[in-house]
């Protein structure tokens, strides 16, 4: 019986010890997260304002080079892009971004994301305590881990995103680029049929942003980037038509700017789906002869 | 059932209420019952294979008992290894003999075609197949008692802690543990809770984070450049390390808690200076099951040197095969045979000339050390694998030394997460190291018995709070909570 009394004493100062250093360790790690230069934290942090806003999943980061496009432009570019960041969530960033900063003169947007789904969601959980929009997402995409959250405050900074906020706690990671190129074997090695096809949650969220795009001013550029040509998918025809229907729903003066083949070189790629930093370059200056960046009167 | 499950948290509670409110046989029902839940969760179907494996045994070792007819005992532990050798060998190895009898024809010139059979591999087949076997083999040999009492016998048989990945607990250990009724211990519950933590440490934070970096590497080799590679082997190996390591924790500590002593599992084996060395301080209880039935039965040293060498190699293909029916299991266990080989030829010399320039013994052993995790590492490459060909084209890419640079890897800031919490885990096992007594793996020498028990520092409650404290929020902050399978239950 001693035992058992002893036992559950220290059952108990267990769980108060737990559960306190949960709530304290929480809010320390959480402001380190929030100081630090990472993308996400520059979002909810304000005064960090942009010319240039770059959303979209993988393909969104290997396109748009932020430092070069600043460069170019003389705007100040600022990706928020991610891996298998869907345009539902592309649109909770985008409000949220808006909320704290000043609007910007253009988005961008990687039309593939369309295809993602609600999975990058269990990475943005660190900001969960500072964005209702993605507390929501959260919580239909993952209800127990939202649950797990609620009860302690550490669970939402178990993410890439935490272990990359320190990373980039004193470094931007805005130059983030693919600098490999991709390999003979993997160009040399088959591929099954790749078909990319938009969700139509996404095809909503994209009509919102367009219109959202419009009523604040901002240009909306919407883009399908390069494919290896190994890595080229079925169905772009489709794919293009049902995310312009849903652009021009919410704008009717928008369209995809499609440069899905407009680079064939395997020097210009880092694997299949993705280019690197040579092409994104040779991208850039295809973007800069079309004018991509030329603002239209009324967003200038 | 999982250990990081969300059933498994749900099952502990439970079990706990009926074990601590119940005394003597009801105890054991309530062992055997869960025990049964446990593994029925998986797979219900296979409890019977598990009862009808418990029950064999059972028979053979009371009959055996009773017979003092050498012959008829010989036949009777022959019967059951055969039973327990075919449940293990159609569950596991059908399909793997009849492929490879069928490859082996087509290269002979013969068309053999054939039909797979789709069979299902029961989890724990390969370690309770070996705790079973072990006592019907020491019940023939008459270094243990038969157990008459069979609902005592099958919880041994089933008990849940160690039945899907081990420890392989002998009968000798536990069925004179479950003689008398273990009284609730508040001491015992702290250290097994302490020692459950650091599992959930070693299995969800450090194994199940490195996993995500080593499966992508493993499954498309031809994307990775040569230095990405070598770093997923790496990985591999403290992957693997801590997630069997960090399995038999939560065994030991569970059993811990229930007033069970299963000795220990694993002794800081990256610490090895030999592969005899290492082979104590790895996976301690099959290894040391290999060496009592199977090395020393086989002859062991006795037979000279060549005969030495022969059952070295011997025992450790059929380790490797053990492990899972891939011929890439075998190289790997061949390596570790090449490498115990090797060890006996070189190690004279080896000692001569570092007594020669009077290397000192820090500078040696760090050598060492590094010499045997390599070459280990070189063999969990067959292990990990799913083909000869594959871990081959990994050692090759490895091996051509190019692009070792760091730009060309993606996955960095994982890559470097995963680094320092090894490094963590490095500094406590270092720091474990010096104010630890060796008794634990001198008892595994050859011709000693399995410790009963790890001599553990005396460390106060508080500090063991603390500690636990400490996991929790190292698991909630790096934690993997996706439920990834552990690796032996493959096995």
């Amino acid at each position: 019986m001693r035992d058992a009394r002893r036992a559950a004493l220290w059952l108990l100062a267990l769980l108060a010890v737990t559960v306190a250093g949960d709530r304290i360790l929480a809010s320390v790690l959480s402001r380190i997260a929030l100081g630090s230069q990472f993308r996400f934290a520059q979002l909810y942090r304000a005064g960090t304002d942009a010319d240039i806003v770059i959303l979209g999943d993988s393909r969104g980061v290997h396109t748009f080079y932020s430092p070069d496009i600043e460069q170019k432009t003389h705007s100040r570019t600022l990706s928020l892009a991610y891996n298998g960041m869907s345009t539902v969530v592309a649109e909770a960033i985008l409000l949220d971004y808006l909320d704290r900063h000043a609007p910007p003169k253009m988005v961008i947007l990687e039309v593939t994301s369309l295809q993602d789904d609600l999975q990058l969601m269990t990475e943005l959980r660190t900001y969960t305590n500072l964005s209702p929009r993605l507390r929501t997402l959260y919580t239909v995409a993952h209800p127990r881990a939202a649950a797990i959250g609620r009860v302690f405050n550490l669970y939402p900074l178990n993410s890439d995103f935490f272990s990359e906020s320190l990373r980039c706690y004193r470094r931007s990671d805005q130059d983030w680029i693919m600098r490999t190129v991709i390999s003979p074997e993997l160009v040399a090695s088959p591929r099954g049929p790749w078909i990319i096809r938009p969700r139509q949650q996404s095809l909503d969220a994209l009509q919102r942003m367009a219109a959202l795009a419009r009523a604040k001013g901002i240009t909306l550029r919407v883009v399908l980037a390069p494919y290896h040509p190994s890595g080229m998918p079925k169905d772009v025809p489709v794919f293009v038509a049902a995310a312009e229907r849903a652009l021009k729903a919410g704008d009717p003066g928008q369209h995809v700017w499609n440069y899905i083949g407009a680079l064939h070189d395997d020097r210009f790629f880092g694997d299949r789906v993705h280019m690197n930093y040579d092409g994104s370059r040779e991208l850039l200056a295809i973007l800069e002869r079309d004018r991509f960046f030329d603002l239209p009167h009324h967003a200038s | 059932m999982l250990f990081n499950s969300f059933a498994f948290l749900v099952f502990l509670p439970i079990f706990m209420l009926g074990y601590w409110s119940t005394r003597g046989r009801a105890r054991l029902w309530v062992m055997f019952a869960g025990s049964l839940v446990f593994y029925g969760w998986w797979d219900w179907r296979f409890i019977f294979l598990l009862l009808i494996s418990a029950i064999v045994d059972y028979t053979i070792g009371i009959v055996m008992e009773n017979e003092t007819d050498a012959r008829r005992r010989k036949r009777l532990i022959v019967m059951s290894i055969a039973v327990n050798l075919g449940f293990l060998g159609f569950f596991k190895y059908f399909n793997f003999f009849v492929d490879s009898a069928a490859r082996l024809s087509t290269s002979l010139g013969l068309n053999v075609t054939y039909d797979a059979l789709n069979i299902v591999l029961p989890v724990g087949i390969s370690f309770y197949v070996f705790k079973t076997m072990s006592y019907t083999i020491d019940v023939y040999r008459g270094t243990q008692k038969a157990e008459r009492d069979l609902l005592k016998f099958a919880t041994f048989v089933v008990f849940f802690p160690e039945l899907v990945a081990g420890p392989i607990v002998r009968a000798s250990l536990m069925l004179p543990q479950l003689k008398n009724d273990h009284p609730f211990r508040y001491e015992r519950m702290v250290s097994g809770l302490t020692l459950i933590a650091a599992g959930y440490v070693r299995k969800v934070v450090v194994a199940d984070s490195i996993a995500r970096l080593v499966d992508v590497r493993f499954a498309a080799p031809e994307a990775q450049t040569p230095l990405s590679l070598l770093i997923g082997v790496y990985l591999y190996a403290f992957q693997i390390y801590c997630d069997f390591s960090g399995y038999s924790n939560i065994a030991i500590g569970l059993a811990r808690i229930f007033g069970f002593d299963f000795g220990i599992n694993f002794d800081r084996p990256y610490f090895s200076r030999g592969f005899s060395e290492f082979w104590t301080r790895w996976h301690i209880s099959l290894s040391s099951w290999l060496r009592d039935y199977l090395y020393i039965p086989l002859g062991g040293s006795r037979g000279g040197t060549w005969f030495t060498y022969r059952n070295l190699l011997l025992t450790m293909l059929l380790g490797g095969l053990w492990h899972g029916a891939n011929w890439t299991f075998v190289i790997w266990g061949a390596l570790h045979g090449t490498y115990l080989i090797a060890e006996r030829l070189i190690s004279p010399y080896y000692r001569r000339i570092v007594a020669k320039l009077r290397i000192p013994a820090v500078v040696s052993n760090a050598f060492l050390i590094f010499v045997v995790f390599h070459l280990t590492c070189l063999a969990w490459v067959f292990f990990r694998a799913q083909t000869f060909a594959g871990a081959w084209h990994i050692l090759g890419k490895i091996a051509s030394l190019r692009a070792l640079n760091l730009p060309g890897i993606g996955d960095k800031t994982l890559i470097a997460r995963s680094v320092l919490m090894i490094a963590v885990l490095l500094v406590f096992e270092i720091a474990e190291y010096f104010p630890m007594k060796r008794k634990a793996t001198l008892a595994v020498r050859p011709g000693e018995t399995v410790t009963t028990g790890a001599p553990t520092p005396e460390v106060s409650p508080a500090w063991r709070l603390a500690f636990i404290a400490a996991c929790v929020w190292v698991v909630l902050i790096f934690g993997s909570f996706k439920g990834n399978t552990f690796i032996y239950f493959q096995f």
